[in-house]
C-alpha cells in the first residue's frame, strides 16, 4: 500500500520537493547578502528594514525574497494541498471504490495513506525550517527571533502550521469530495484562523513584561517583542504613545537630556510591555500545541469520516 | 445466521439504504438469497436500486435498515474475511486512470494475498492490451475488460458487476461477457452482475432479479420464469383473463387499446411448455412470450411512466394501465 | 469439431438450440461416432452464454445415448442419429422433390407450403421415446397462435 501512496502521489510528492529545492537555491543565492546586512549593525535603527542599513546595497533578489516573506506564510498551505489533492481526487473520481474492494480493509488503506502524508509533512516542514534558520542565522543573531520576519518560519511553527494546514485540507476534503471547494474552503479556514491568531491570541500566550520607566529612547532590547508602549502621567492615568508630544513637545525637537528632563518634571513615566528573548520557546511552544492539538483532532475527524461515513 | 449461510454467496434480509436522515430510500425491503455457482442478472431502469445493493454487497455501504451477509458473514464489519472472497468492479472508473495497465496489477499484487498475475498477464495478452499503456487511454471496452481481468485475477468466489457493459458497442460487450463466461465455467465463480441490456442477459444469466423504485419485484430463476408467462391478446370487451379465482394466473401488466386487451400473464404453476395454460375463455389467444418482453413488462407495471414500449401491438392508442392482482 | 451459434431472436432456448445442431450436424454426417465434442468451457467462451446452458444441453444429448464422456479425456460422440444413412436420406429427398413439383403445378406459394408442412410435422409426432418430460419446441416455434380451449 505504501507503493501505491507513492505511484498515486508521485507527482505531488516531486512537486513539493521542487518547491523546496527552489526555495532553498533562493536563500543560497541570498545569504550573502543576509550575512552583509547582518554585520552592519551600528548603523541602523534596530526596528527599521535592515535594508535601511548604511553601506549595504542588497542584490534585488535578496529583497524579492524578503519582500516575499510574508508570503511564506502561505508555504504550509500549498505543502497541504499538494499533500492532500490526491487523496481528495480519489474521492471525486470515484477510484476510491477500487482500493477499498481489495484485499486490505479501509481502515488499513487510512492509515497507511494518511500516516505517510502526515510524515510527508513532517519531512517537509523540517527540511524547510532548518532551511530558513540557516539562511536567516545571521540576522537573527543582531534582531532576534521574536520578529515577525522570522518567528514564524523557525523553531517548531512551520511544523505545526504544516500539519495543521495538511488536517484542514484532509478535512474539508473527505467531507466535500471536491476538489476545488475543499481546496478554497481549506484556504479561507486558513487564512481566517492565523491571522486572528497572531494578531490577538500570540501576545497573549504567555504574560508579557513589563517595565516602568524605560529610559526614553530605548525600547527595550532589540531582540524583544514590544507590544505596547504608553506613557504614564503622575496620577496613574495612561497617556498612549501621544500623551509625551502633548506635554512636551515634538521629540524631534529635543535632544534625549531634554526629553528626559522634561518628562521628570512632570511626573510622566512610560510603560513598556513585551516579550522578551527569553519568551520566544514558550510561546513557541504554546503555540505549536495549539495547532498540533488542532490537527490531530481534525486528522482524526478526517480519518473516522473516511472509514465510517464515505460510501 | 446459522452455518449452512456461509456457503450462500449473497443473503439479504429485508435490506435497505436511504442517504441522509429523511432522504429517498434507494433500497427497500430487500430480501433476497443468491445461490452459489449461478449468474444473476439485476435489472432495472437507473435509480433502481441495483449499484446499492452492489455497494452493499461489497461493503462500501452500510444498511439503514435490515442485514447483508456474504458468505455468512458481514462485508462491513468482517471485511478483512470478506474482501479477499469478492470480487468488485465499480460502474464508473473501476481503474486508477493515471496508472499504466501493467502497475494495475501491482495494485492487485501488493493489496491482495495470492493475486494470480500469471492468469491476468495471459488474460490481458490474448485480449491484445499493451500492459505500458495508461489506464486512462484504454478504450472503454478495453477498461472493462481490463477491470474483469484484474477483478478475475483475485480468484473471488462472489463476483460483483456494476454495469459493466453500459458504455460498450456489441463486439466489446461479448468479448467482455466471453471472458466472463469462460471464468464462470473454469472456477464456478458466483456472478451478480447489473444491466440495462437485456438481450445480452438472456444467454448469459441463470437467476433473474428485477429492481423497480428500490424494491425486488422478481427474484427467480430465468427459464422456468419465463416459460410461464403468457401474453394473451382478446377484445376489449372481453372480462379479465384470469377470472376471479386466480387459480389461473396473474395478471402482470395489461394494456388496452380502442378495439384490444393485451395482458402479460403469469400462468397459475401449470402450462410450463404450451399446451394447459390457464384462462379459460376462447375468445383469448396466447402467446408465448420472450425474456425481454416478460422483463419489460414488470417494470411497466411498476413504472407506467418509464415504459419503454407498451405491450399493445398498436402504438399510439389510447393506454390504460393496471396491475389486477389475483 | 463441430461449431456451434446461437441465435438470439429465433425464441427457442438456447440449450435446446444447441441440442439440435448436434442433432442436425449428426443427420447430415458432420459428426461421427468418436468425434471429440468441444468441452463446455470452449462453448461457454466461444458463444458467450452460461455454462449451466451448455451443460443441460450436454445432459440431454447424454439421456438420449449420443454423446459420452471418457473421464479425463472429454466428451465423444457415441452413435448417429438412426435412419440417417445416405440412401435413406436420398430416398426422402427424391420423393419431396416430387412433392415440391406438384405443389408449384398447383400454384401453391411459399408460406401455403410452409403451413402444410407445419399441420402435417404436428399431426405426425414421433413415436413415443424413452425419457420423460420431453420439452416439446412448438411450443415456442408456433407460427400461429393457440386457442384455448
Amino acid at each position: 500500500m505504501t507503493w501505491l501512496t507513492w505511484r498515486l502521489q508521485r507527482t505531488e510528492f516531486v512537486l513539493l520537493g521542487a518547491m523546496l529545492a527552489g526555495l532553498s537555491g533562493l536563500l543560497l543565492w541570498t545569504q550573502s547578502d543576509v550575512a552583509a546586512i547582518a554585520r552592519v549593525t551600528e548603523c541602523a535603527n534596530p526596528f527599521a528594514e535592515p535594508r535601511l542599513g548604511c553601506g549595504v546595497d542588497p542584490s534585488p533578489i535578496y529583497d524579492l525574497v524578503f519582500q516575499g516573506l510574508p508570503w511564506f506564510n502561505f508555504l504550509p498551505l500549498i505543502a497541504a494541498v499538494l499533500l492532500a489533492l490526491p487523496l481528495v481526487t480519489e474521492l471525486e473520481q470515484g477510484t476510491y471504490r477500487l482500493a477499498w474492494t481489495q484485499g486490505r480493509t479501509r481502515a488499513a488503506w487510512a492509515w497507511n495513506r494518511l500516516g505517510l502524508l502526515t510524515l510527508a509533512a513532517v519531512g517537509f516542514a523540517t527540511v524547510f525550517t532548518v532551511a530558513f534558520r540557516w539562511w536567516s542565522g545571521p540576522l537573527d543573531r543582531v534582531y532576534g527571533r521574536l520578529g515577525e520576519d522570522s518567528y514564524d518560519f523557525g523553531g517548531t511553527l512551520p511544523l505545526a502550521h504544516t500539519l495543521f494546514a495538511v488536517a484542514l485540507v484532509l478535512a474539508t476534503g473527505v467531507v466535500l469530495r471536491r476538489t476545488v471547494p475543499a481546496v478554497v474552503l481549506a484556504g479561507v479556514a486558513y487564512v481566517a484562523i492565523r491571522i486572528p491568531f497572531i494578531l490577538w491570541v500570540r501576545p497573549r500566550l504567555r504574560t508579557p513584561e513589563t517595565i516602568v520607566d524605560a529610559p526614553a529612547t530605548a525600547g527595550g532590547a532589540p531582540g524583544d517583542w514590544q507590544l505596547a508602549w504608553r506613557w504614564r502621567d503622575a496620577a496613574g492615568a495612561e497617556l498612549g504613545p501621544d500623551g509625551f508630544f502633548a506635554v512636551c513637545g515634538p521629540t524631534r525637537a529635543l535632544s534625549p537630556e531634554a526629553a528626559e528632563e522634561c518628562a521628570r518634571s512632570h511626573g510622566l513615566v512610560q510603560v513598556l510591555t513585551y516579550h522578551p528573548a527569553a519568551h520566544y520557546w514558550p510561546l513557541q511552544l504554546t503555540e505549536t500545541a495549539i495547532f498540533l492539538a488542532g490537527a490531530v483532532a481534525l486528522l482524526g475527524f478526517a480519518g473516522w469520516w473516511l472509514v465510517r461515513r464515505v460510501e | 445466521m446459522n452455518d449452512t449461510h456461509q456457503s450462500t454467496p449473497l443473503e439479504t434480509r429485508d435490506l435497505g439504504k436511504r442517504y441522509g436522515r429523511g432522504g429517498r430510500w434507494a433500497l427497500r425491503g430487500c430480501t433476497l438469497s443468491i445461490p452459489p455457482g449461478r449468474v444473476t442478472a439485476l435489472i432495472g431502469p437507473n435509480g433502481a436500486g441495483k449499484s446499492t445493493l452492489l455497494r452493499l454487497a461489497a461493503g462500501l455501504a452500510t444498511p439503514s435498515h435490515g442485514s447483508v451477509a456474504v458468505f455468512g458473514a458481514d462485508p462491513r464489519g468482517s471485511a478483512a474475511v470478506v474482501l479477499p472472497r469478492i470480487g468488485f468492479v465499480a460502474q464508473d472508473r473501476p481503474l486508477y486512470p493515471r496508472l499504466s495497465v501493467a502497475e494495475m496489477c501491482e495494485v492487485g499484487v501488493r493489496l491482495n494475498r495470492g493475486w494470480d498475475r500469471a492468469f491476468a498477464r495471459s488474460r490481458l495478452a490474448r485480449l491484445g492490451i499493451d500492459p505500458g499503456q495508461k489506464a486512462g487511454k484504454l478504450s472503454g471496452g478495453q477498461q472493462a475488460q481490463v477491470a474483469l481481468v484484474l477483478a478475475l485475477a483475485k480468484h473471488p468466489d462472489l463476483l460483483l458487476l456494476d454495469e459493466p457493459t453500459a458504455s460498450l458497442d456489441p463486439h466489446s460487450r461479448r468479448a467482455f461477457l466471453q471472458v466472463l463466461m469462460e471464468a464462470s465455467a473454469t472456477d464456478g465463480t458466483t456472478v451478480v452482475l447489473s444491466s440495462h441490456s437485456v438481450p445480452d442477459l438472456e444467454r448469459v444469466c441463470d437467476r433473474l432479479v428485477i429492481l423497480s423504485r428500490a424494491q425486488v419485484l422478481v427474484s427467480e430463476e430465468i427459464e422456468p420464469f419465463v416459460a410461464s408467462h403468457r401474453l394473451l391478446i382478446g377484445p376489449r370487451t372481453a372480462p379479465s383473463p384470469v377470472g376471479q379465482s386466480g387459480r389461473d394466473g396473474t395478471v402482470v401488466q395489461i394494456s388496452h387499446t380502442a378495439r384490444q386487451t393485451v395482458a402479460l400473464v403469469r400462468t397459475g404453476g401449470q402450462g410450463r411448455h404450451g399446451g394447459d395454460i390457464g384462462p379459460h375463455d376462447a375468445r383469448w389467444e396466447a402467446h408465448p412470450v420472450g425474456f425481454e418482453e416478460v422483463v419489460l413488462g414488470y417494470l411497466a407495471a411498476a413504472e407506467p411512466e418509464r415504459a419503454g414500449e407498451a405491450l399493445s401491438a398498436e402504438r399510439g392508442a389510447d393506454t390504460r394501465r393496471e396491475r389486477i392482482a389475483s | 469439431m463441430i461449431a456451434l451459434r446461437l441465435d438470439d431472436r429465433s425464441g427457442v432456448a438456447a440449450y435446446l438450440q444447441i441440442v439440435q445442431q448436434v442433432k442436425h450436424a449428426l443427420r447430415l454426417g458432420l459428426l461421427h461416432p468418436g468425434d471429440q465434442m468441444p468441452t463446455i468451457r470452449e462453448v461457454v467462451t466461444s458463444l458467450a452464454i452460461n455454462p449451466n446452458t451448455v451443460q443441460k444441453a450436454y445432459r440431454e444429448l447424454e439421456l438420449d445415448g449420443l454423446i459420452g464422456g471418457r473421464p479425463g479425456q472429454g466428451t465423444f460422440v457415441l452413435r448417429t442419429i438412426p435412419g440417417a444413412s445416405a440412401a435413406n436420406l436420398a430416398e426422402m429427398r427424391a420423393g419431396l422433390d416430387r412433392w415440391f413439383a406438384r405443389a408449384r403445378e398447383l400454384d401453391l406459394d411459399d408460406e401455403s407450403i410452409v403451413a402444410l408442412f407445419t399441420v402435417g410435422l404436428r399431426a405426425n409426432p414421433p413415436p413415443a421415446r424413452a425419457s420423460e418430460d420431453e420439452p416439446e419446441p412448438n411450443a415456442a416455434q408456433a407460427q400461429g397462435t393457440e386457442r384455448v380451449a
